[in-house]
């Protein structure tokens, strides 16, 4: 690292000099670009292909059916085109009519139900290029959008955190509310072209923050409070890890450069946990949120798409570069980093008091998708909601501020409409996620969420042979190494690498705070099924009392910890 | 030097020439020099391989790296080669023996997988054992060296080509994913090898060769059709619908036919089997019996197999049949067309064949003769075409409750690849493009309608008019009946056709395709005051509708009183229904 050179503004380089993708976004007018022509064109369910760039910004994906693709072209069609289109919900939680009004879109617009995504959130699938304003439209009658859902901006920010929890967690949520809000494009872009509202003549810069390239890749923003990491917020661009003290909010300990995505083509190119630098007060942390993203807008790498990600930027500048560069910018250094202690990083499914002698109720969704008869218990279930709904980092869904008094109703509502099975979960399902990959995902290589069923069952068998049945191990599975479903922290984790052949990784924490280490490379179900049930056989007879498959794995050296999660925390004593 | 003027002269030859040279002024020597060059007609090409004729680069990509690739390529090599460039996924290995020279640029695909559109185009090859000796090759192979089989479509397609004998041009280059470098050695290989070659003087003047051809135009009947075998069968709609549509492709000896956009070609088909088994077991017979048609004997079961109509049954068989059939049916000579219509023949045969004697020969004299069934070529047929293309709707029809496969649609539609079908060329003169090269075209198609139409802008896409061109296009649904969609987008994009309008009525059944020209009113009478022409291909009911509509809306709309009148005067107005 060269670190006496100046480091590179790459906002200050000629735009010619910069990847592709940077002059499309220069050129858009905010985020404009042909959409409306685009929307109109009749030869094609597509849209051009610079406004499949800026739809990202909008929260919505072009994509297609891979299924579909060759007998389409030999039947001279173009692709299966259709829309996945990603729902803003910072926080994650939605009320009645709001969860009544995207059950309804879904049915009439989508193809495959609603999804909850890993970033507390929902996505629609199969959406046709046509009834994308009927469905932003329809999403805006209850008060919601899809704005910066995806795109080099701030993404949705998650808030592990069920608000109605306590006072200090509806303090927290409201928190994230702010950031996200401060956050966010401005652009008047998504109302033109989505509401089809007139053009706003005033506004000359539209992005007072984000300026006319928004940021070089995305940058991801959540809040947590401990002991509970559901979030894994070592895996943020951005994370604020709540300190509470005398039942008090102080602050936030902020983390920064956490990210899954890898190429596994590229050397140079990594997962990485966030590192923290320190503690900031509750006032500031919407602004300090907005700081760090600045300092990515003006130092990530705008040639190198790749290296464009935030951790990348902090890893070729180095962190105490960066800390300085912030305590400019701030004004002020960090305090240090205050004591915290994370147990778990997954949901605690079934019924649970709040401190506000509240209930909450958590849902075991397989894979967070909720389609066919699922959808419709669903429905069902929601019609007589009194408290609200709140979609889980972990792909769950949790139904929030239950008066004791509507518990034993809902509890009998539950089991009449054939859903207690998933709030009796002490299964594997509960611990295992995976992303949607095909046929729909232009970057799978190799099948998830269609795959997970088939897998959890040998997995949930080869536990049963080991008497392991009852022990949680964090599973995560990817149809690419991109890291959707977080596979890096996973206790186990495949990524995909071609149809049925996956990289093998091992050894993330049950807490979501060491990375995984790949093991085996370009193996099918057989071979991982091998090695599992090796390694499942020697943990079950040398493990330390309560501890868990990933810790195991690093304590007998099993594994070679790499040099990326050795910058980690401790392993902490369980 | 010595070694170079070795293999070319004899040692006494060379002291000869050299000590000649000697004597000669300089003057003597730069005349030589010239005359020498100039009394050499037949220069030997410097390399041994074969002329290019026909040289092809092909890429296989799913990222775009091979086709970007194959772009370059081309750039590279001399513009006299005539190169072209095809997706892997356009390329047929039966095309193969056609081509002097093929340049492949391919992916391999996740873990030793063809990118997936250049599957069929692999596995048809990876099974194929016709030699392809005349064929001079070469591979650029692109991998991901982090998977177990690298590179293993690109040295697969290299090896299954040595093995069917054809020529590696330049060694097979392998790249991993920083391709940039070793892409660009093996294309400098392959462009420097290249560029010394000949071209094939018989490829440039294919005109001269094929116009002495055309005169077996005339010699292709009814009665004396062309055997065509099938080259390609695709069904363009949903496969799961009970009347897809399908696209045919019939391999046709180039410069063969006489047809130009708009003709069709007959086909005579054959009965389907069971059909045929239906009638033989309803009359006891076997189909060995002996019959004569034409002053030819023939057995039964050829005859009733592509000689005769075995649905519709003609009056004069039903008297046969029912000897009065006023009397019998109980209907008067009106009644009875109409009963013949409601009723198949085989109804009829199993209602009346037991009261009379009917021998094999009675039973084909009554038949009507099976006619064979026109069908619009989907494709420019010039020169140079060694394929005609067809589509073709299967076609079921209801009598009497019962449901009957129209015969040539279900004929074609059943074609596999290979089978031979028998068609001739059938000129449509009234739906020809116009003389005119520049008035604009309104094609308005429904359904299979769209196949002359698809040849229209074939024609205009070769670049021998300039008519500008409105398509609209009638369908049931976007996602699975947009006829040749690809095709449109493709002619978009290059401008031969300007504008396109597509309804698709169980998508939005509260439209017409009446709309599009109702919210297009400036379009339309612009155009017309142009001197379009406005075609109409396909269903008739509905079209006929539309063209009243039309008709109206011109007159009291556009406030275009005589246009119409004007429009039939001229013949301006050309139609093509069914």
């Amino acid at each position: 690292m060269l670190k006496n050179n100046p480091p590179i503004k790459y906002l200050a380089l000629d735009i010619d000099e910069l990847h592709d993708n940077e002059r499309v976004k220069q050129r858009s007018q905010f985020l404009r670009g042909t959409l409306n022509a685009s929307l109109e064109t009749v030869e094609s369910a597509s849209i051009a292909e610079s406004d499949t760039l800026l739809t990202k910004f909008h929260g919505i994906y072009q994509q297609d059916d891979r299924d579909q693709r060759k007998t389409r072209r030999q039947r001279k069609l173009e692709p299966d085109y259709q829309f996945m289109v990603r729902i803003r919900i910072p926080g994650g939680v939605v009320n009645k009519s709001q969860w009544q009004k995207l059950d309804f879109l879904s049915r009439r617009y989508a193809n495959r139900g609603l999804r909850i995504t890993t970033r507390q959130t929902i996505q629609l699938h199969g959406v046709q290029k046509w009834h994308l304003r009927d469905v932003l439209q329809g999403l805006k009658q209850v008060g919601l959008d899809t704005i910066a859902a995806c795109g080099d901006d701030s993404r949705g920010i998650v808030c592990g955190i069920n608000p109605d929890h306590s006072a200090i967690h509806r303090q927290v949520y409201q928190i994230a509310q702010d950031t996200s809000d401060r956050l966010i494009p401005k652009t008047h872009a998504y109302k033109e072209v989505w509401y089809q509202k007139p053009a706003d003549t005033d506004s000359t810069n539209e992005e007072p923050v984000y300026g006319p390239l928004y940021l070089p890749r995305k940058f991801k923003v959540g809040f947590v409070i401990p002991p509970v990491n559901d979030i894994d917020v070592f895996a943020q661009d951005v994370g604020f890890i709540a300190v509470i003290k005398n039942n008090q909010l102080e602050g936030f300990n902020v983390c920064v450069g956490g990210g899954m995505g890898q190429l596994d083509s590229r050397d140079d190119s990594y997962p990485r946990l966030a590192s923290e630098i320190g503690f900031v007060p509750t006032a500031d942390a919407a602004k300090l949120a907005e700081i760090i993203m600045t300092i990515q807008r003006d130092y990530g790498d705008r040639i190198d798409r790749h290296q464009a990600r935030f951790k990348y930027t902090i890893d070729r500048l180095g962190i105490n570069w960066f800390i300085n560069e912030l305590t400019a910018r701030y004004g002020k250094a960090l305090r240090a980093s205050r004591k915290y202690r994370f147990t778990q990083n997954h949901d605690l499914i079934g019924w649970h008091k709040t401190d506000r002698e509240h209930w909450q109720v958590t849902f075991n969704i397989d894979n967070g998708r909720i389609s066919n008869a699922l959808q419709d218990q669903f429905q069902a279930l929601i019609q007589d909601l009194t408290g609200a709904i709140r979609l889980t980092p972990n792909q769950n869904l949790q139904l929030i501020n239950i008066p004791d008094f509507a518990k034993t109703t809902l509890e009998n509502r539950i089991e009449d409409f054939g859903l207690s099975a998933l709030i009796n979960v002490a299964d594997q399902s509960a611990y295992s996620m995976s992303c949607v990959a095909l046929p729909t995902c232009g970057l799978a290589m190799a099948e998830a969420e269609r795959y997970m069923p088939d897998f959890l069952t040998r997995f949930e068998n080869l536990k049963t042979a080991h008497d392991l049945s009852a022990t949680p191990i964090t599973l995560r599975v990817t149809g690419c190494p991109n890291g959707c479903a977080r596979p890096y922290l996973g206790e186990i984790a495949l990524t995909g690498r071609a149809k049925d052949l996956y990289n093998l990784y091992l050894g993330g924490s049950p807490r979501g705070d060491r990375l995984a280490v790949c093991y085996q490379q370009n193996v099918n179900e057989n071979e991982i099924f091998k090695t599992l049930d090796m390694l499942l056989s020697l943990y079950k007879t040398e493990r330390l009392k309560n501890e868990a498959f990933g810790d195991y794995l690093v304590r007998s050296q099993t594994l070679k910890t790499p040099q990326s999660s050795q910058q980690s925390l401790p392993i902490q004593e369980m | 030097m010595q070694s170079i003027t070795d293999d070319i002269f004899s040692k006494s030859q060379w002291q000869e020439l050299n000590t000649l040279l000697a004597k000669l002024s300089h003057e003597q020597s730069l005349w030589l020099s010239g005359y020498l060059a100039a009394s050499i007609k037949n220069p030997l090409p410097e390399s041994t391989t074969a002329p290019v004729s026909k040289l092809v680069i092909a890429y296989g990509t799913e990222t775009g790296n091979s086709r970007a690739l194959a772009e370059k390529l081309h750039q590279q090599l001399p513009s006299q080669l005539k190169t072209s460039v095809t997706d892997l996924a356009d390329l047929k290995v039966a095309e193969l023996t056609k081509f002097s020279h093929l340049l492949i640029i391919t992916s391999t695909h996740g873990d030793g997988d063809p990118p997936e559109t250049a599957e069929d185009f692999y596995n048809a090859l990876m099974q194929s054992e016709k030699p392809l000796t005349n064929l001079n090759y070469s591979v650029l192979a692109l991998g991901d060296s982090t998977y177990t089989h690298f590179c293993v479509t690109g040295r697969n397609i290299d090896e299954q080509f040595t093995k069917l004998g054809a020529q590696q041009l330049t060694p097979r280059v392998e790249c991993d994913v920083d391709f940039e470098e070793p892409a660009a050695k093996w294309i400098a290989e392959v462009s420097q090898k290249l560029s010394t070659q000949q071209t094939d003087p018989a490829a440039s003047a294919p005109e001269q060769r094929l116009s002495t051809e055309f005169k077996h135009n005339h010699e292709i009947t009814k009665s004396a059709p062309l055997t065509a075998s099938v080259l390609d069968n695709i069904i363009l709609s949903d496969p799961k619908s009970a009347m897809p549509t399908h696209h045919i492709e019939l391999d046709i000896p180039a410069g063969i036919f006489d047809l130009a956009p708009g003709d069709s070609v007959g086909v005579l088909a054959e009965n389907p089997p069971e059909q045929i088994r239906l009638v033989l077991d309803i009359l006891g017979f076997s189909g060995d019996e002996n019959i004569t048609v034409g002053g030819e004997a023939i057995s039964l079961l050829d005859g009733l197999k592509s000689q005769f109509d075995l649905n519709h049954c003609s009056i004069k068989f039903l008297e046969r049949l029912t000897e009065d059939p006023a009397a019998n049916s109980g209907l008067d000579k009106s009644a009875v067309r109409s009963y013949l219509k409601q009723h198949h023949l085989t109804d009829i045969l199993r209602k009346f064949a037991h009261q009379t004697a009917l021998s094999p020969q009675d039973l084909v004299n009554h038949l009507r003769p099976l006619q064979p069934r026109l069908y619009d070529v989907a494709n420019v047929i010039d020169s140079q075409t060694t394929a005609l293309h067809l589509c073709v709707k299967r076609y079921k029809y209801t009598m009497n409750g019962q449901q009957f496969a129209g015969v040539a649609s279900t004929y074609l539609a059943d074609a596999a690849v290979g089978d031979p079908i028998h068609i001739y060329p059938h000129k449509n003169k009234r739906f020809h493009l116009p003389d005119s090269q520049t008035a604009p075209l309104i094609l308005v198609a429904d359904g299979t309608g769209i196949a002359p139409f698809r040849a229209f802008i074939e024609q205009i896409a070769a670049g021998k008019r300039q008519n500008p061109c409105w398509l609209l296009f009638r369908e049931a649904r976007y996602k699975e009946d947009f006829l040749y969609q690809t095709d449109w987008q493709s002619h978009l994009t290059r401008r031969h056709l300007n504008k396109l309008d597509v309804h698709f009525y169980k998508d939005q059944p509260e439209l017409t395709l009446f709309n599009y020209f109702a919210t297009n009113p400036d379009i339309l009478s612009g155009w017309l005051n142009a001197g379009a022409h406005l075609y109409l291909s396909g269903d008739k009911t509905f079209l006929t509708w539309l063209e009243t509509e039309l008709e109206h809306y011109i007159q009291k709309h556009l406030l275009m009183g005589s246009e119409w009148q004007s429009l039939k005067q001229q013949k301006r107005l050309h139609k093509n229904l069914y």
